[in-house]
C-alpha cells in the first residue's frame, strides 16, 4: 500500500512539472494572437504557416468565443497578461482605456516611417476608426493605435430580382423614404414575401439604422450635441427618427418577429428571396453566397427622408489588432501586421474570409457582390470616429424605445420621453 | 494542545480553507468592493470610488435611505435584547459588552445616516427613481420562479409519483426525464427558437398541420415571449425535481402504507397522511433549488430571445450580464449582491419554514 502512495505521488509531480513545461518546441520568437473569429481561424493558421516558412518566426492564432471574449481580456489586462496582440471589442473608450493606461502601443512612428508607406496603404476610414486626434474628449496621445486588417460597412442592400418583379428599373432603388415604404409594400403584397428584414433581435443594428437616420434627418452637428447633452431627445427631429419606426410598421412592410429577429435569421430571409430590402453588414455576403449562390442583389445609399443633410453609413474596420505595448516581441508582432495587410495577404484573406480589404486598391480583386459594399463611401462614419458617443444606458433605451414602437406598444413621442428621461439620469457619467 | 498539534491540524484545514477563501470568500468581498466602484466615462479600466452610489441608484435614494434607517434599528434592537449576555466566562463578558457597544453604534450611525438622507431628500425635492430595468428583470425572473415552483415542481411530483409505482420501467423513465437537464440551456434555447419562432416556425406550422391554425401565433412576441420562456424553462428543468423527488419517495417504507391499508386508509389518506408529510423536507429542498436555480437562468433567454422584444425577457442575470458587457463593473456587482442577498433572505425563510411545519 505505501509503495503504492509512493508510485502515485511521484507520478502526479511528474505529471505537474512536465505541464508547467513549455510544449512547443520551436526554435526564435512566438508572436502570439488572441482573437474571436472562429470563421478565420483556418485562414489565419494558414497565413501563419507561410510567414513561417518566410521568415522563420511562429505565429500562435488563440481563439476565443466571441461571448467571453471581452471578459479574457480585461482578466487578462488586470493579471498583465495580455498577448502580443490582440483585438478590442466595443465602444471607443474601450480602446481610449487600453491606450491612456499605455496598455498598447502607439503605432504612428511605425506608419509613418518610411514616407508613411505603411500609413498610406490604407482606406482613409478604417485608420481613422483605431486613430485618436489632437484634443480628444479621452484625453489620449494623438495617434493611431491598431491596425485594421479588414474593413466592414452596413447598408441597405436590395433584391434585384425582387425589384424587378416589382416592375422598378434594376438600377433605380428608391432614393426617398416614401418611395421605399410604396416599393417595400408591393413587396410585401406577393405571398412569403417581405418588404424589409433585419436582425433588430440584435439591438446594436437598430442603433447603427436609428444614427443614419439621425444624420439625416437632423445632420451630424445637431446629432452629436443631443450626445453632448445640447438638445433633447424630445427635440422634434428626433420625434421625426422615431417616426420613421412607426411608418414602417404602420406600411406592414416588416417582416414578422422582426425585433426577435436575429442577424443570421435575417440573412436567411433575404437569401432565399424573401425580402425585397434588408440592411446588413458586409459579412452577410457569406451567408448570401452559402445559401443562394444565384442571389442576385445591390447596395443602395439610406432612402433619405430629408433632402437637407446627409445620411450616415456604418464603416470601418472589421477587425483591428493593437500591440501589446510590453511584449517582449514587439517590433516582430509590428512586423508581422505590416506584412498581414500587404496587398497579397489582403487579397488572401478576401478569397478566404469573404471579408472587405481594409488597403485600397483591391476592388478589382473582390468579388461584385462584396466590392459593393465599398459604394456609398461620401456617407461612411463611425461610432469611433465622433468626437463624443452616447452613454450606453441612453443607447439601450433608444433600441428598447425602437423595439417598443416596432411592435406598437409606445408612440414615438413616448419612447423620446423616456429616452430623455434617461439621458437626464445618466447626465453625470 | 500545543502549539505544534494546533500547527499540524491546521495543516490538513488549510488546503480546504485556502480553496475555500480562492474561490468563494475573496470573490464575494471584491465583488462587495467592486459594488462600490463606478468606471470612468473616458477610462473603462479606471475605477472610482462612489460608496454606496451604485446601490442608491438601483434602490432610489429614498428607499437606500428607508433600508437604512430599518437596518439601524434592527441592530440597535438586537443589542438591547442582551443576546450577548449568554456568554459565560468573565473574558466572555467582557467581549460581549464591546460587541454590544459596536452593534449600538453602528445602528445608531446607520439611523443618523437615515434621518439625514430623508432630510436631505425633503429640501433638495428630490424625486423617487429606483432602477426600473432592473427591478422589472427581477419581477419576470420572479414571474419565471412563480412558473417554476407550480407548474414545473407538480410536474415532476406527478411524474415522480407515477414512476415510483413503476418498477419494471422506472428507471427508463427516469432516463428519459434526466435527459433534458443533461441537454445545455443553450442548446435547449437554440432548438426552441427554431420551433417556435416565425421563420421557419416548426410549431406554429405544425398546429397548422393538425387543424389548430387558430393556436397559431407569435410564440417570441411581446405579449408570449416571457411565458414562452418560462415554460420552456420548466419543460427543461423538471428532471431536477423529479428524481429528487423520486429519490425522497423511495425513502418512505412500505411497511408504512402496509400498515395503514390494513388500518383502512384510502389512496388519498395514504397520500396525505404518509406520503406528503414523509415528503416535506424534500418538497423544501425541490422549492429552494427550483428558486435558486430558476432566478440564476441567463443561457435559456440568450439563446431563445436574447432578452428580446422590447426588453420583455431580460432577466435579472441577463440584465448584470449586459451592465457588464457595457463596463458597469460596479453597477453590475451591486445588482449581483442584492439578488444574492434576495435570495438567500428567502431560503433561509423556507428553511425556518421548513424546520417549522416539521416540528
Amino acid at each position: 500500500m505505501r509503495k503504492f502512495f509512493t508510485f502515485t505521488i511521484i507520478l502526479l509531480v511528474c505529471f505537474t512539472l512536465t505541464g508547467c513545461g513549455e510544449s512547443r518546441q520551436e526554435t526564435g520568437p512566438t508572436v502570439t494572437i488572441w482573437h474571436w473569429m472562429s470563421d478565420r481561424q483556418d485562414a489565419f493558421e494558414q497565413l501563419a504557416q507561410k510567414y513561417k516558412q518566410e521568415k522563420e518566426i511562429t505565429i500562435h492564432f488563440e481563439l476565443f468565443p466571441h461571448s467571453a471574449y471581452t471578459q479574457k481580456i480585461n482578466a487578462a489586462e488586470a493579471a498583465n497578461d495580455l498577448p502580443d496582440l490582440f483585438g478590442i471589442l466595443g465602444e471607443k473608450r474601450v480602446l481610449a482605456s487600453f491606450a491612456k493606461e499605455k496598455k498598447i502601443e502607439d503605432l504612428t512612428p511605425y506608419m509613418e516611417a518610411q514616407d508613411s508607406s505603411w500609413k498610406e496603404r490604407f482606406i482613409d476610414i478604417c485608420l481613422a476608426v483605431n486613430s485618436f486626434k489632437k484634443d480628444n474628449i479621452y484625453a489620449v496621445k494623438p495617434g493611431i493605435y491598431g491596425v485594421p486588417i479588414d474593413a466592414m460597412s452596413i447598408q441597405f442592400l436590395y433584391n434585384k430580382d425582387l425589384l424587378e418583379k416589382e416592375g422598378f428599373a434594376l438600377d433605380s432603388p428608391p432614393e426617398n423614404f416614401q418611395d421605399f415604404l410604396a416599393i417595400a409594400k408591393r413587396a410585401n403584397d406577393t405571398k412569403d414575401t417581405y418588404g424589409f428584414a433585419s436582425g433588430w433581435g440584435e439591438t446594436w443594428l437598430i442603433y447603427c439604422f436609428t444614427t443614419n437616420y439621425a444624420f439625416d434627418l437632423m445632420g451630424e452637428e445637431k446629432f452629436l450635441n443631443t450626445i453632448k447633452g445640447e438638445v433633447p431627445y424630445t427635440d422634434p427631429d428626433w420625434i421625426k427618427v422615431f417616426s420613421l419606426f412607426k411608418d414602417l410598421r404602420e406600411e406592414g412592410i416588416l417582416a414578422p418577429g422582426i425585433i426577435t429577429m436575429n442577424n443570421k435569421e435575417a440573412e436567411q430571409i433575404f437569401a432565399t428571396n424573401r425580402a425585397l430590402f434588408t440592411f446588413n453588414g458586409s459579412w452577410g455576403v457569406n451567408t448570401y453566397q452559402q445559401i443562394n449562390p444565384q442571389l442576385k442583389y445591390e447596395t443602395m445609399p439610406p432612402p433619405k427622408a430629408n433632402q437637407k443633410y446627409p445620411p450616415g453609413i456604418w464603416a470601418g474596420a472589421g477587425t483591428s489588432f493593437v500591440v501589446n505595448s510590453r511584449s517582449e516581441n514587439k517590433q516582430e508582432s509590428i512586423d508581422f501586421l505590416n506584412w498581414l495587410t500587404e496587398a497579397k495577404q489582403q487579397v488572401f484573406l478576401i478569397k478566404e474570409t469573404n471579408n472587405l480589404p481594409s488597403i485600397k486598391g483591391l476592388k478589382k480583386d473582390t468579388p461584385a457582390n462584396m466590392g459593393n459594399f465599398l459604394d456609398n463611401q461620401q456617407y461612411f462614419t463611425h461610432p469611433r470616429l465622433w468626437r463624443i458617443n452616447e452613454n450606453s444606458r441612453v443607447v439601450e433605451a433608444i433600441n428598447r424605445g425602437v423595439q417598443n414602437i416596432v411592435i406598437g406598444a409606445k408612440t414615438p413621442e413616448e419612447v423620446a420621453k423616456e429616452v430623455a428621461k434617461t439621458k437626464e439620469r445618466y447626465k453625470n457619467e | 494542545m500545543n502549539r505544534k498539534e494546533q500547527l499540524i491540524n491546521f495543516s490538513f484545514v488549510f488546503p480546504a480553507l485556502a480553496i475555500f477563501s480562492f474561490f468563494y470568500i475573496i470573490p464575494f468581498f471584491y465583488t462587495f468592493w467592486l459594488s462600490l466602484h463606478k468606471a470612468s466615462s473616458t477610462n473603462v479600466l479606471d475605477l472610482n470610488f462612489v460608496g454606496v452610489r451604485n446601490f442608491k441608484d438601483i434602490f432610489s435614494v429614498q428607499i437606500f435611505a428607508a433600508l437604512a434607517g430599518i437596518l439601524g434599528i434592527s441592530l440597535i434592537v438586537f443589542a438591547f435584547k442582551n443576546k450577548f449576555k449568554k456568554l459565560s466566562s468573565k473574558r466572555k463578558k467582557s467581549l460581549a459588552k464591546t460587541l454590544q457597544i459596536i452593534t449600538i453604534a453602528a445602528g445608531g450611525a446607520f439611523l443618523v445616516y437615515s434621518i439625514g438622507a430623508f432630510l436631505n431628500i425633503s429640501k433638495q425635492a428630490l424625486s423617487f427613481s429606483p432602477d426600473l430595468q432592473w427591478w422589472n428583470s427581477v419581477r419576470r425572473s420572479f414571474y419565471i420562479t412563480l412558473w417554476g415552483l407550480t407548474f414545473q415542481n407538480c410536474l415532476a411530483f406527478l411524474l415522480a409519483l407515477g414512476v415510483d409505482r413503476a418498477a419494471r420501467t422506472g428507471k427508463y423513465y427516469r432516463v428519459i426525464f434526466f435527459l433534458l437537464p443533461v441537454l445545455g440551456e443553450v442548446i435547449i434555447g437554440l432548438l426552441l427558437r427554431i420551433m417556435l419562432s416565425h421563420y421557419p416556425g416548426v410549431f406554429n406550422h405544425l398546429l397548422e398541420s393538425i387543424g389548430l391554425g387558430q393556436w397559431a401565433q407569435n410564440w417570441l412576441g411581446k405579449d408570449m415571449a416571457l411565458t414562452t420562456l418560462a415554460v420552456s424553462h420548466c419543460w427543461r428543468g423538471f428532471g431536477y425535481g423529479f428524481i429528487i423527488l423520486l429519490a425522497g419517495l423511495q425513502t418512505i417504507p412500505e411497511q408504512l402504507y402496509e400498515a395503514a391499508k390494513i388500518d383502512g386508509a384510502n389512496a388519498l389518506h395514504r397520500f396525505t397522511k404518509i406520503t406528503i408529510p414523509m415528503l416535506i423536507p424534500i418538497i423544501f429542498l425541490v422549492i429552494i433549488l427550483t428558486i435558486l436555480g430558476t432566478v440564476q437562468i441567463i443561457g435559456l433567454p440568450m439563446a431563445l430571445t436574447r432578452g428580446g422584444p422590447a426588453g420583455r425577457t431580460t432577466v435579472s442575470v441577463l440584465r448584470i450580464f449586459e451592465d457588464l458587457n457595457n463596463s458597469h463593473v460596479g453597477y453590475a456587482s451591486a445588482e449581483g449582491l442584492i439578488l444574492g442577498l434576495i435570495l438567500v433572505t428567502l431560503s433561509f425563510s423556507l428553511l425556518k419554514i421548513s424546520k417549522k411545519i416539521k416540528s
